[in-house]
C-alpha cells in the first residue's frame, strides 16, 4: 500500500514488517532488538509494541541490524502493545 | 556466496543482551541457536571477528569454536587432502617412469640357442631395469641373425614393459639328396612306355618301349651348341603300364569225420574248476564227443551231471566243389590285389588265373594292368 505515492509506508514509517511461511521460517524486518530467546519463545521489540513468537526448537537463522528470520515449529503469534 | 562464517559457543548470563550487543555492532548473526539457559550459539562473518571477540570479552561470556561453515569449511578440510593428492600423484608420476623401462625379457623359440641369445643380451647390457629408449631392437635382429647362422628369423618388440624376442629356427634340407646334383631318371619296376615328359635332360625312351627295373628313362645330361654334354639334373615325368599280381592258394580236399557206428556214454560230474568222470574213456583213435547238462546237484551249489556221449569216428578226405573252389580262392586273391595296388584308382583291368598245384591244391593268380609313373631320381656317382 503506498501512502507517498512512490514508497512502501513500512519503508518511511519504520513500522514492523513479518512475514510468515509454512509456520516454519518467520522473517521479521526493522524489528528494534531481541527481549529473550530460547527453543520454545523468542521475544522481538518492535515501534509499535513486542512480537512474540512461541513454537518449538526456534532459532534464528540470521539476526541482524534491520531483520531478524525465525526458523523451527511456529505455533503462535501474538502482537502485544 | 555464502561469506566464510565462523562458529562460537558462548556461556554466560544476558544472552539477549549479547545479542543486542551485536546487532548494534553491526554485526550479522546466523544459526542463532540457544543450547540452554546460558549457552547461545552462533555463526558470523569472518571479517567481524575483532568486533565479536571485544564483545564477548567485555561481556564476560566464555567462548568455545563451532566448526566452520560455508567455503571455509572445504577450505579447512584441504590440510587433510592434501597429504593424500600429494600421495596419490607421487604414485602416477612414480608409475609413470617406471613405464619407461623394460622388467621383463621374454625369449620364445630358441630351443637350443636360448642359452647363446642369452649371453648375448646380457653382454650387451639388456636385463631387466634398462630404458626402452635405449634398446634398440633392430640392432638386435641383425646381430642375433649374424650370430646363429641357423636361425631362419628373429622378431625382437617391446610390449609394455617386456622385451619380447621370438626366433623361428630354420629347418635343415633332408640329406643323401642334393638340389644340385646332376642324375638320371630310372625305372622302379618293370613296364611298358605309356607317356614320358622330359623338363630337364635327354630321354633315353619313348613311348611304347619296354623296361626293366633299373633302366634309364631320363639321361641327366643336356647338349650344347658344341656338341659337348653338360651333366643336369634330369627332371620329368614318366608314365607306364605295369602289371601287379597277387596269388591265394586253397587246398582241392576238405578232411570230414565219418562216424564208425562205436560209441558210448558215461556221466560227468562237473564244477566250474573240475570235471569228474565215473567211467572212463574208451580207446577210440578219433572222437567226438557230445555233452547233455543234466540236473544240477543242488541249486545254491556250482556242480551238476552231465551225460557223455562218445562216437568213434573216422578222417576221410572228400574233395571239395571246384566251382565253390575257385570263387573262393579268386575272391581272396583278388583281394590281396587290391590291397597291395593301394586305391583301385589307377587299375585299368584285372583278371583271374587257376592252376592246379602240387598235392591237390588250386592256386589262383589275380593280376591287375595299373598305369603309374616309374621314374625314380638316381644321383651321378662322382668318378
Amino acid at each position: 500500500m503506498r501512502l507517498n505515492g512512490f514508497l512502501p509506508a513500512e519503508a518511511t514509517s519504520g513500522a514492523m514488517r513479518v512475514v510468515l511461511t509454512a509456520q516454519s521460517a518467520l522473517l521479521v524486518e526493522q524489528h528494534q532488538g531481541i527481549l529473550s530467546f530460547d527453543p520454545s519463545c523468542i521475544r522481538l521489540r518492535t515501534k509499535n509494541g513486542y512480537l512474540t513468537i512461541d513454537g518449538q526448537n526456534l532459532a534464528l537463522s540470521s539476526y541482524g541490524a534491520q531483520d531478524a528470520a525465525i526458523t523451527g515449529q511456529i505455533r503462535r503469534l501474538e502482537f502485544t502493545p | 556466496m555464502r561469506a566464510l562464517l565462523q562458529g562460537i559457543s558462548c556461556q554466560g548470563l544476558g544472552a539477549e543482551r549479547l545479542l543486542e550487543k551485536l546487532k548494534a555492532a553491526g554485526v550479522q548473526l546466523y544459526d542463532v541457536r540457544r543450547q540452554d539457559a546460558k549457552t547461545l550459539c552462533f555463526y558470523y562473518e569472518s571479517r567481524d571477528q575483532e568486533r565479536v571477540s571485544g564483545l564477548l570479552q567485555s561481556l564476560g561470556f566464555a567462548c568455545a569454536p563451532l566448526p566452520v561453515r560455508g567455503y571455509a569449511r572445504r577450505l579447512a578440510q584441504w590440510p587433510r587432502l592434501v597429504p593424500g593428492a600429494i600421495a596419490l600423484l607421487t604414485a602416477l608420476c612414480c608409475l609413470a617412469f617406471s613405464l619407461q623401462f623394460v622388467w621383463r625379457i621374454d625369449i620364445s623359440g630358441a630351443g637350443a640357442y636360448a642359452g647363446e641369445v642369452r649371453q648375448y643380451l646380457h653382454a650387451q647390457g639388456l636385463r631387466p631395469g634398462r630404458l626402452k629408449s635405449a634398446i634398440q631392437t633392430s640392432q638386435i635382429c641383425d646381430d642375433l641373425l649374424y650370430r646363429l647362422p641357423r636361425i631362419a628369423w628373429v622378431r625382437a618388440r617391446i610390449q609394455g614393459v617386456t622385451l619380447r624376442i621370438e626366433i623361428t629356427q630354420g629347418v635343415p634340407m633332408p640329406s643323401g639328396i642334393s638340389q644340385t646334383a646332376a642324375g638320371n631318371i630310372v625305372a622302379v619296376c618293370d613296364g611298358v612306355i605309356a607317356h614320358i615328359d622330359v623338363y630337364a635332360g635327354e630321354a633315353a625312351v619313348s613311348a611304347g618301349d619296354t623296361v626293366r627295373e633299373g633302366d634309364v628313362l631320363i639321361y641327366g645330361r643336356e647338349r650344347g651348341k658344341d656338341e659337348s654334354f653338360t651333366p643336369v639334373r634330369a627332371s620329368g615325368r614318366v608314365t607306364a603300364r605295369v602289371w601287379k599280381s597277387a596269388s591265394a592258394v586253397l587246398s582241392g580236399t576238405q578232411t570230414q569225420s565219418i562216424r564208425t557206428g562205436r560209441s558210448m556214454q558215461r556221466m560227468v560230474i562237473a564244477c566250474p574248476f573240475y570235471r569228474y568222470a565215473l567211467q572212463s574213456e574208451p580207446e577210440y583213435l578219433i572222437a567226438e564227443t557230445e555233452a547233455e547238462h543234466l540236473y544240477p546237484i543242488a541249486a545254491w551249489l556250482p556242480i551238476w551231471v552231465e551225460r557223455q556221449t562218445i562216437y568213434e569216428v573216422a578222417l576221410e578226405e572228400n574233395p571239395r566243389d571246384e566251382q565253390a573252389l575257385q570263387h573262393e580262392s579268386g575272391r581272396l586273391a583278388m583281394q590281396k590285389l587290391l590291397t597291395f595296388c593301394g586305391g583301385s584308382d589307377e587299375i585299368i583291368d584285372k583278371w583271374l588265373d587257376y592252376s592246379m598245384i602240387e598235392g591237390g591244391n588250386i592256386m589262383a593268380v589275380a593280376t591287375a594292368e595299373m598305369q603309374m609313373e616309374i621314374g625314380r631320381f638316381l644321383p651321378i656317382s662322382p668318378e
